[in-house]
């Protein structure tokens, strides 16, 4: 293994098991999503990109350690280094998050974990019973609101302000970034309206990508992993909807003909019908109104689909656009979105 | 992405390479990022003039056949050949590419430095000689099956058993190539696989069983068609790019280095 990597590896080790030589053959590079270091931009500037992760094996094969290789610049591991690192020392919510080490260098930054064995949620989704999958949506969206609440208190600086986000300034950005994907001015201006309509929310740190495949099931608990962008969005709700929207695209027999969500919710099947039953539930638990929850939907479609168009080329970000696209159009049909989403309360 | 196996290797520096048949402005770059100073040897053929863009002039460039590398002795931490068995010299399959890839890894032996690394890219995994180890067994087998295939008649298991058959070609070449660098002096070889192919290197894993197991666990909810073959040891048949570094460290077990 490469000196320098062997170097911050022993940096991070807590009992001595990472300071010792490392075999080659206990050593995988998982996602290898980008060059370290970095390529570097035509005006200089290191292009940003994720790194690889490694997967380092312990006694018998069984992984021991999982670690994210970034580059220096990357901002997002150490934040989630620090917000590993307080769950790791809150009494209540230590379980929540392996214990994390982090240490970097001059051209890397890495982040060694113990590796959680659990079986991942998106594993199971798609088999659970109607019953089991609205008890577990339950579990998790209670989870992560209790991780939200107790990171806010643990790390107050991760929140951008102490008062109430303003829905339409946070949307603004995003919204404008949908006229690339072909939204009409219509359509943005419906958009604009109903997101406008929810004023001010309290500010609340949300996982950000809080989807099947971040969760875990482990020793009868569930676990939450890649804290990556935890605390970008500060609206409540954020995380429910991405939360909902993902695990029924996972249940579709068939992902590439599961349609459109928006219009699947306001179907009668029984699918439908636990979608608006959580997303309810869980704006009760927020302190919502019906207008503030439709708000956030239309927030969280736009967010996602102007961040998968800033990343990812167009067939990655076609179907999200196509939500938002249906959403608007609803709205200058007159179709009230409150019962679509949330149902006849 | 291509780059990042310099994290698993184990280099004495990172002063000079060497990049056999690489090509200037694709995957020179990270190279000159990761070296001080980086030679190209391009074929004689390809050669092109030494690019004018600052992020590559840490580079040269020169033509010549790898078969005879006009570098002195001992003079590189690191020797980069990506597609070994696609381009150039090993092109022409058959009996000889064995000769001609013995031939290039002496010349790769002399010209790093105690402790250098030679890194092999396979972006096809199918060895060009007479089948090595299991696969002398497995290929009879699988001639069998390729006969029994044309008598089966649902045109789904023909199109199964077909497309599995070429594949055994490739458990041929870890041993090939490990009794290869081995005999031009390197002392101690490291395989792992690409998955799921080298242009796209999602993932390295070490060609050991239990390494293989891990990472193939972590692909499905439960143990599939895959994880059993890997199980039984015949995990070179499932990925089609592979990778391997060389140590040239010096120890008494060693050969000494083939002079070219």
């Amino acid at each position: 293994m490469n000196p320098k990597l062997r170097q911050l590896l022993a940096a991070c080790s807590v009992d001595g098991d990472l300071a010792r030589p490392i075999r080659w053959s206990d050593a995988l590079i998982l996602q290898n999503y980008g060059a370290i270091p970095p390529a570097v931009g035509k005006r200089g500037s290191y292009v940003l990109n994720r790194g690889f992760n490694l997967l380092l094996l312990g006694r018998g094969g069984v992984p021991r350690y999982f670690c994210k290789c970034r580059p220096t610049a990357d901002q997002s591991l150490g934040r989630e280094t620090a917000v590993l690192q307080a769950l790791n020392r809150d009494p209540e919510l230590s379980g929540v998050a392996p214990p994390t080490r982090g240490a970097r260098s001059e051209e890397l930054q890495l982040q060694v974990s113990e590796f959680v064995p659990g079986q991942s949620y998106a594993f199971r989704v798609p088999r659970l019973r109607e019953s089991q999958w609205a008890a577990s949506m339950r579990d998790i969206l209670t989870l992560a609101r209790r991780v939200s609440t107790r990171v806010a208190a643990l790390l107050p600086d991760f929140l951008a302000g102490t008062g109430p986000v303003v829905l339409h300034e946070v949307a603004a950005g995003s919204l404008t970034e949908l006229t690339a994907a072909g939204l009409g001015d219509d359509q943005l201006r419906a958009l604009d309206t109903a997101i406008r309509r929810a004023g001010a929310l309290p500010r609340l740190l949300q996982h950000g990508d809080l989807w099947p495949a971040n969760v875990l099931w482990h020793q009868g608990a569930w676990r939450l992993l890649d804290f990556e962008s935890f605390g970008r969005v500060q609206v409540p709700l954020y995380d429910v909807f991405h939360f909902v929207r993902t695990c029924w695209s996972l249940r579709q027999p068939r992902l590439e003909a599961a349609g459109v969500w928006i219009d699947s919710l306001a179907s009668n099947d029984r699918e439908a019908a636990l979608c608006r039953y959580t997303i309810r539930r869980e704006t009760s638990e927020f302190g919502l109104d019906a207008p503030q929850a439709i708000g956030v939907l239309l927030y969280y479609l736009v967010d996602v689909t102007a961040r998968f168009i800033r990343r990812l080329p167009r067939p990655f970000w076609e179907p999200l656009a196509l939500e938002v696209q249906r959403a608007a159009d609803r709205l200058n049909a007159g179709v009230p979105l409150e019962e679509v989403v949330l149902g006849r309360t | 992405m291509r780059s990042n196996w310099l994290w698993l290797a184990d280099l004495p520096g990172r002063e000079r390479a060497l990049a056999i048949q690489g090509g200037v402005g694709t995957l020179m770059a990270p190279w000159a990022r990761h070296f001080g100073f980086v030679h190209h040897l391009a074929s004689p053929r390809s050669l092109q003039v030494q690019s004018a863009d600052p992020d590559t002039a840490n580079i040269a460039t020169a033509g010549a056949s790898p078969c005879a590398l006009p570098y002195r002795d001992a003079a590189f931490d690191c020797v980069i050949w990506e597609g070994v068995l696609e381009r150039g010299v090993t092109a022409a399959r058959g009996a000889d590419a064995s000769a001609v890839l013995a031939q290039v890894f002496g010349e790769c032996r002399r010209v790093l430095r105690p402790g250098g690394c030679l890194y092999l890219g396979v972006a096809v995994a199918a060895w060009p000689g007479r089948p090595v180890g299991a696969a002398r067994i497995l290929s009879a087998l699988a001639r069998i099956v390729l006969r029994c295939a044309a008598v089966i008649p649902r045109v789904v298991w023909q199109r199964r058993v077909s497309a599995w058959v070429p594949h055994t070609d490739r458990l041929s070449l870890p041993p090939a190539m490990g009794r290869l660098l081995k005999e031009a002096g390197f002392s101690s070889v490291q395989a792992f696989y690409i998955d799921p192919s080298f242009h796209q290197p999602w993932s390295i894993t070490p060609a050991r069983r239990r390494a293989v197991l891990a990472y193939e666990s972590r692909q499905a909810a439960s143990a599939g068609l895959r994880w059993w073959i890997a199980w039984l040891g015949l995990h070179p048949l499932l990925y089609e790019s592979h990778m391997f570094l060389a140590y040239a460290r010096e120890s008494e077990a060693s050969p000494a280095p083939r002079r070219v």
